[in-house]
């Protein structure tokens, strides 16, 4: 028998432990641990926002909003609660941001450029805006309408009624300049013939370094196809023109708002690799689409010398004086310099990323490791067996000189049964979003900015 | 020591008390008869405070208890030993609990004198072994001297007993009858008995009062009582 | 005149003297109270009675307080869950549901629990003691019957409600942590981080502190009509429902009052 002191004591105990985790759970420190720290942000306008609104960075909880107040009578000021292993530059900025259908509201942090000096405990962000909600989105779009409107309106103001404004002036101009060509319908004659007879000139020309041009003609193409395909965008980015601006802008939110679009990380990179065994190169365009980091999209375009061989077989009955016989040949085909493509989806675990989709334009698998600056890639393609073939099996090791150059090294078709076994080793490029961006120049400014 | 002056109580118009005059005298055992509903328990209740009379004094060694507050009631009241007629034992403690509940509540003892104190009382009022019992297990019987022994147990100054020998077989009633007189001669405590047994009033009263239409009829020694010329008196004793 | 005296004269006298009744009630039992608390902090502490108390109205309240708790939830649960599929909000079930339970479920009903099992057994303990004599008894014995009787009781109400809505709080959230996720499908995810994000602390202590007056009110009234039985077993009965009639009303009455003035003063930061 216990006695009611020993119950009840035991009572006490459970309920107090029931209290102390509930407090826990719910609590306004609860998420952050001990030894967070303060900073704050001053907002144009904080709808929505409240005490324990999580604070994230790409996505992640660090922290989450202490208290909201008013600074200088005109804007919303909000501390913030953030881990103490959260470590931001000065330069980072907050921003508003809503998720979802309803309206749930997060403080973004952008973190600023890596090196400067960290935020301290009460330091200051700053704000960038309120984005990735729908009013917001409107009020950009109407922000660009005006400009538009501003643009038309001025044109006609140009054009304008006034029969001596610089529009009336070109079309005079125009009108003066057909009027002269149809009077000089002779010499216009005479230069049509000239040009003929130069084109004709060329024409030989042409033919006979044919060769040459075609070669480098399909080195063009394939260039520009491949900078076509990879980066649709960048024809806009190269295009530096204020509307776009605030189009690609309106279209990073919009972005935003739809899922994590703008996350994306694009690379493009190119390496070549020398084959030992044969003394050739073999060139690789590569374009990576990473849509989240552990997931990518990889697509190569291979410049190979010696590939793999075509094989084909032909049937074909001969018939010599009534009786007919069935002849099979077996046709390898070895088309040098031409064109493969990969095209292949990646997934990471820890350090490992699997593979697998179109490898040098035949079905393949991979498996990829990587630690620090070396991995190892191990690809395995062209499984077509009715002709005795070996599958394609691919080893090399890449070391990461600096962020954006490589060395690759290893040995290919290594099971091969023709003795095309070879080594190779190489060297390569690799271009990540910012590079491209920063090459392209002009177009660095444009969209960086928010990711 | 305890002196009633011209006390009055009424319960929603039913007159109880109509200007009773008493005085019990010190050391000394006091009898008050009288039939039944006519207010006996009611005029004790007064002596103890428990009841506040509508008009009138009561006063105990000196005090008017209608001018005390209630710490100070519950000072004189320590004078005080009081066995109910229905012997208002607490039904949630058992019987040596509810003997023991004032050393309890007003001693120092440790808890083996009050279990040896406890063993004696019960022992004198003829109920040993049933310490354990719950008094819902009781008789009518047993209750009252269970009660006896929860009243007496401090030995007070004052004992006020309603009906002490009710519901008694004859030889339990005359050791109970001795029981108050013991108490009375060896430590002069001053005992007021309800009762409704003539024969056994007159073997322990040194004076008896006769209660009867919210008046003190006849107020004397148990011979002048004896001797009283009143109709009431005469028919309660049965002298023709 | 005298004609319109005599016509209101039949309404007017059960009317003077219900008013009266009212009045004089009240004004008992604010000295009752009055008397209580001034007794508490009298020597000597009773506190084997104190935790005779909390034994009985706490731990032997746990079971019923935890089936209610955990079917309350439950049902709570399958409510706002269907009625939130309606419009796709089922994440904030809950938030919802820990809201309420929080802010007013629990304290209300762990009060009328505690009222309906502990403060009727009170009640007709103190009546039946009152009919039997044994609270004059205790004051012949120079006992305070407040002092032995209803401090301890109120005390272990007091503290034991709050304790009793904090288990309340837990099981209920079980339970419609069950029904929620398991039953219709919720994910646990929004389903406790919105929980965590929507229910402050202070609406959990909140409900807390408002369940402890709850026990102080309930138990003293209990008491009263305890203490306030006339009669014999009748009397019992009527004092015992008496006391959770009213125990009853004046949990959802003074919830109102005590929601705006606790929960009200609780949450005087810029957010709800
Ligand atoms: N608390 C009370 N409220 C209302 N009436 C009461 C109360 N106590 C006693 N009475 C009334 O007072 C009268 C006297 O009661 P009391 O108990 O004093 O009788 P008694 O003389 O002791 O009778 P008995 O010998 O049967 O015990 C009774 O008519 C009773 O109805
Ligand atoms: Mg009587």
């Amino acid at each position: 028998m216990m006695s009611s002191e020993t119950k009840v004591g035991i009572f006490a105990l459970c309920a107090l432990v029931i209290i102390g985790f509930i407090t826990l759970k719910i609590g306004s420190r609860s998420f952050v641990a001990a030894g967070g720290y303060e900073v704050s942000v001053v907002v144009d306008n904080a709808i929505g926002v409240r005490p324990k609104t999580p604070v994230e960075i790409a996505g992640i909880r660090v922290g989450q909003v202490k208290e909201i107040g008013l600074e200088e009578s005109r804007k919303a000021k909000l501390t913030l609660l953030l881990n103490k292993d959260v470590n931001l530059p000065v330069d980072s900025v907050a921003r508003i941001r809503s998720k979802g259908f309803l309206g749930e509201i997060v403080i973004e942090i952008v973190p600023g450029t890596e090196g400067v000096q960290s935020l301290a405990d009460g330091g200051a962000l700053n704000f960038s805006g309120q984005s990735g909600d729908i009013n917001m989105l409107m009020t950009q779009f109407s922000s660009i309408a005006n400009d538009i409107k501003a643009v038309s309106a001025q044109l006609r103001d140009v054009a304008g009624t006034d029969r001596n404004s610089p529009m009336w002036q070109i079309v005079n101009n125009l009108q003066t300049f057909t009027q002269t060509l149809a009077n000089n319908q002779a010499n216009f004659n005479k230069m049509a013939g000239n040009l003929a007879e130069l084109t004709e000139a060329l024409k030989g020309t042409i033919v006979k370094s044919r060769e040459n041009v075609e070669d480098s003609l399909k080195r063009i193409a394939s260039i520009t196809q491949k900078v076509d395909e990879g980066k649709g965008t960048i024809g806009k980015l190269v295009n530096d023109d204020a509307t776009v601006n605030k189009l690609n802008e309106a279209v990073d939110n919009l972005n935003s708002t739809l899922g994590n679009i703008k996350t994306i990380e694009t690379e493009i990179g190119y390496h070549a690799e020398y084959l030992g065994h044969t003394k050739e190169f073999k060139n690789y365009v590569n374009l990576t689409i990473r849509p989240k980091p552990d997931k990518a999209f990889i697509f190569d375009f291979v410049q190979n010398t010696n590939p793999s061989p075509d094989r084909s077989t032909n049937t074909s009955t001969i018939s010599t004086g009534g009786t007919s016989t069935t002849v099979t040949t077996n046709t390898a085909t070895v088309n040098q310099n031409q064109f493969r493509f990969s095209a292949q989806l990646a997934k990471s675990f820890y350090d490992f990323t699997v593979r697998g989709g179109v490898i040098e334009s035949r079905g393949g698998v991979g498996l990829d490791y990587a630690k620090g600056p070396a991995g190892l890639q191990f690809s395995a393609y062209d499984f077509q067996t009715q002709y005795d073939q070996r599958t394609h099996l691919k080893l090399a090791g890449t070391v990461n000189v600096t962020k954006n150059l490589f060395l690759i090294g290893g040995g290919d078709d290594l099971i091969s049964q023709l003795g095309r076994r070879n080594w190779f080793m190489g060297a390569g490029i690799r271009l990540v979003d910012e590079d491209v961006k920063s090459l392209i120049g002009t177009a660095g400014g444009i969209s960086s900015v928010k990711r | 020591m305890i002196k009633l002056i011209d006390v009055h109580k009424a319960f929603d118009g039913q007159k109880v008390l109509d200007g009773v005059n008493l005085e019990v005298p010190k050391d000394k055992i006091m009898v008050i008869v009288g039939a039944s509903g006519v207010g006996k328990s009611v005029l004790l209740k007064h002596m103890i405070g428990l009841m506040k009379p509508d008009k009138g004094k009561i006063v105990v060694d000196g005090v008017d208890l209608s001018a005390l507050s209630p710490l100070e009631l519950v000072e004189i009241r320590k004078k005080f030993g009081m066995l109910f007629q229905g012997c208002a034992l607490f039904d949630s403690l058992n019987v040596c609990d509810n003997v023991a509940f004032p050393l309890r509540e007003h001693s120092n003892l440790s808890s083996s004198e009050i279990k040896a104190k406890v063993d004696e009382m019960l022992a004198i009022v003829g109920l040993e072994g049933i310490c354990h019992k719950m008094p819902s297990d009781l008789s009518g019987g047993m209750k009252k001297r269970v009660a006896l022994a929860r009243a007496i147990i401090l030995q007070p100054q004052i004992m006020l007993y309603d009906e002490p020998t009710t519901g008694l077989d004859p030889i339990m009633t005359e050791s109970v009858d001795n029981l108050i007189l013991d108490m009375q001669q060896k430590l002069d405590i001053t005992s007021v008995v309800i009762s409704h047994d003539i024969a056994s009033a007159f073997r322990i009263a040194d004076q008896i009062a006769m209660i009867d239409n919210g008046k003190i009829i006849v107020s004397g020694t148990s011979a002048e009582f004896a001797a009283s010329n009143d109709p009431v008196v005469m028919k309660f004793i049965g002298r023709k | 005149m005298e004609k319109l005296i005599n016509k209101i004269q039949p309404l007017a006298d059960p009317l003077g003297r219900m008013i009266n009744g009212f009045t004089k009630t009240l004004g008992n039992l604010c000295l009752f109270v009055f008397q209580t608390l001034s007794w508490i902090p009298r020597r000597p502490y009773r506190i084997k009675n104190l935790f005779k108390q909390m034994e009985f109205i706490g731990v032997q309240s746990t079971p019923i307080i935890m089936l209610t708790g955990v079917f309350v939830g439950a049902v709570f649960a399958l409510q706002t869950g269907k009625a939130f599929a309606m419009f796709n909000a089922e994440s904030l079930v809950g938030a919802t549901i820990g809201l309420s339970l929080a802010r007013e479920i629990a304290p209300v009903f762990t009060a009328l629990m505690v009222t309906a099992r502990a403060c009727s057994a009170m009640a007709a303990e103190l009546g039946t003691m009152k009919v039997t004599e044994q609270i004059d008894a205790l004051e012949t014995m120079a006992v305070n019957p407040l002092h032995y009787l209803v401090c301890p009781r109120v005390i272990a109400t007091t503290i034991m409600t709050p304790l009793l809505t904090a288990v309340f709080d837990l099981v209920g959230i079980i339970g419609a942590w069950f029904v929620g996720i398991k039953l219709l499908g919720i994910g646990e995810a929004s389903f406790f981080d919105r929980l965590y994000f929507y229910v402050n602390l202070r609406d959990f202590i909140g409900g807390l502190v408002k369940s402890g007056f709850f026990g102080f009110f309930i138990s003293l009234i209990s008491c009263y009509s305890g203490f306030d039985t006339k009669g014999g077993a009748k009397g019992v009965g009527d004092s015992t429902t008496r006391a959770v009639v009213v125990s009853s009303v004046v949990v959802l009455v003074t919830d109102y009052f005590l929601t705006t003035w606790i929960l009200e003063y609780f949450s005087q930061g810029p957010s709800v």
